[in-house]
């Protein structure tokens, strides 16, 4: 389970991937009323904009944890070197 | 210093050599090569040990032979315990051994083979046992010695190939006698998180069977087997296999090779992004399209007019529609502005289709279409022609007035 449960309001980054992937294969497939396939199209862009958003932030967080229970922050770049 | 002072006899002399000897070293340890292994019909074992540059005479009585696990052959490294005495009718010094057992790589070699049997045999490697690796984990756990090649070539990999993780370093010891259990250490502490990782990686990079000993340890290997998070290993060299790999859910040759099994590479997800815009956009393309064909066929077949207002409306959408799906497409097909002109007037072909969608129908009298019941007559035949087939139906009762979008009478 990837992290902590997250509810239908709060989807996965996995989780929009599959929405994303479903709602393709839906349009692709050709079955869907008019009105639907517009339904589908909009939110298959919401979702996939949002996955963008993501990718562009690419964030990487890195922590040390210390013998006393606490934590530090490493800089990834620091330890390239 | 007077040395006519005193005179030996042999055996005093032996016997003051072998009192020095005695009391200057006590039961020790001695690695060596064995050569001239003899055991004699006594059952008692005599041998030479040596290395490189020098040799000492061995004797291993009856009683600690039969002990033995192994068999005392020419060639073989050991490890042996005794203590050092002289033996007095030959004036040789030697070591009188209590016990010993195949040295140098050949002992940890054979303790690797009992504990893999052992816990083999528990079922502790069974590829059953082993739980999937998370293909997008937020959290990613690493248990490794937070100096050296190996810390930095997991979090380097990591921080190059993540785009929205937290990664947590739980610092061990990979080497010497408190490693096992500072390994253990670090992955309970790792699964005591308020929040755990959705995955941990184990790492140490290369070394002799020696230097990777505490990842063979079975504190080490049970707790990885124990442990609820899935975890990869990357031990060593791709060549090296420790109990710690077979045990874990994954296994890498190396800490880059468990880093990149623990992440995606955000290059390869922006690259499925963009193939899933393309394919969204062509879909949706394709959808229209379609109606268009169908439409085009239909509108052919009963030679429909274009009907007002609310069409117009869904006629904007399908426009807006195709255009929005036309950028999706990232602009790679070759149609630009003057197609999309093109289709927007073929799109305004599909509104009849799309309006029999919903359920409205198109009536017909002979071949005319009717929009305005002031054209009716009661007892008038039509025709009503619906998303799926015809029927005809005769008029009852008429009621002219305004449509419903509220067009006058006679349009």
């Amino acid at each position: 389970m990837s992290g902590a449960r997250k509810s239908d309001a709060n989807p996965t980054f996995e989780q929009d991937l599959e929405r994303l992937e479903e709602i393709i294969e839906k349009l692709e497939d050709g079955g869907e009323s008019l009105d639907d396939s517009l339904a589908l199209f909009e939110e298959g862009q919401k979702v996939l904009s949002r996955c963008r958003e993501v990718l562009e932030k690419a964030q990487v967080r890195v922590k040390k944890l210390l013998e006393d229970g606490s934590s530090e922050d490493i800089d990834p770049e620091a330890l390239g070197r | 210093m007077n040395v006519a002072d005193r005179v030996y006899g042999v055996s005093e002399l032996t016997r003051e050599i072998k009192r020095t000897i005695e009391d200057t070293f006590p039961p020790l340890w001695l690695k060596g090569e064995l050569s001239n292994v003899v055991l004699a019909r006594s059952g008692h074992l005599y041998l030479t040990l040596k290395d490189e540059a020098a040799s000492i005479r061995g004797v291993m009585w009856r009683g600690q032979v039969q002990g033995l696990s192994f068999r005392p052959e020419d060639g073989t490294e050991v490890l042996v315990f005794g203590r050092l005495s002289l033996y007095e009718p030959r004036g040789e010094y030697q070591i009188v051994i209590e016990a010993m057992q195949p040295g140098g790589r050949g002992a940890l070699a054979v303790e690797f083979e009992k504990l893999k049997q052992k816990l083999a045999s528990e079922g502790l490697f069974d590829p059953d046992r082993k739980k999937p690796i998370p293909v997008n984990p937020r959290r990613i756990g690493v248990v490794t010695s937070d100096t050296g090649a190996a810390v930095r070539d997991v979090i380097v990999t990591l921080a190059r190939r993540g785009f929205d993780i937290e990664v947590l370093l739980a610092p061990a010891q990979v080497q010497g006698e408190t490693a096992s259990r500072s390994i253990v250490s670090a992955l309970e502490r790792l699964q005591s998180l308020d929040i755990p990782p959705d995955v941990i990686i184990v790492a140490r990079g290369g070394g002799s069977l020696e230097d990777l000993w505490a990842f063979n340890e079975e504190p080490t290997v049970r707790a990885i087997s124990a442990c609820p998070i899935p975890i990869i290993s990357g031990v060593g060299h791709e060549t090296d296999t420790t109990l710690t790999d077979l045990v874990a859910d994954l296994r890498a040759p190396t800490p880059t090779g468990a880093a990149e099994h623990a992440t995606p590479d955000r290059r390869d997800v922006q690259r499925q992004l963009t193939q899933m815009g393309t394919r969204l956009g062509r879909s949706t393309w394709l959808v229209v399209e379609n109606l268009r064909q169908r439409v085009e066929g239909f509108a052919g077949a009963y030679g429909l007019r274009l009907l007002p207002d609310r069409i117009e409306q869904q006629l904007m959408r399908l426009d807006d529609l195709q255009e929005r799906a036309e950028r999706a497409l990232n602009g790679n097909l070759e149609r630009k502005s003057d197609h999309i002109e093109r289709n927007a007037g073929r799109l305004k072909a599909l509104s009849p289709l799309a309006v029999l969608e919903r359920g409205f129908a198109v009536v017909r009298s002979g071949s005319e279409v009717i929009h305005d019941a002031g054209q009716l007559m009661e007892g008038q035949l039509l025709e009503v022609i619906l998303k799926r087939g015809r029927a005809e139906t005769r008029v009852e009762r008429v009621e002219p007035g305004e449509g419903p979008t509220g067009e006058k009478k006679g349009e």
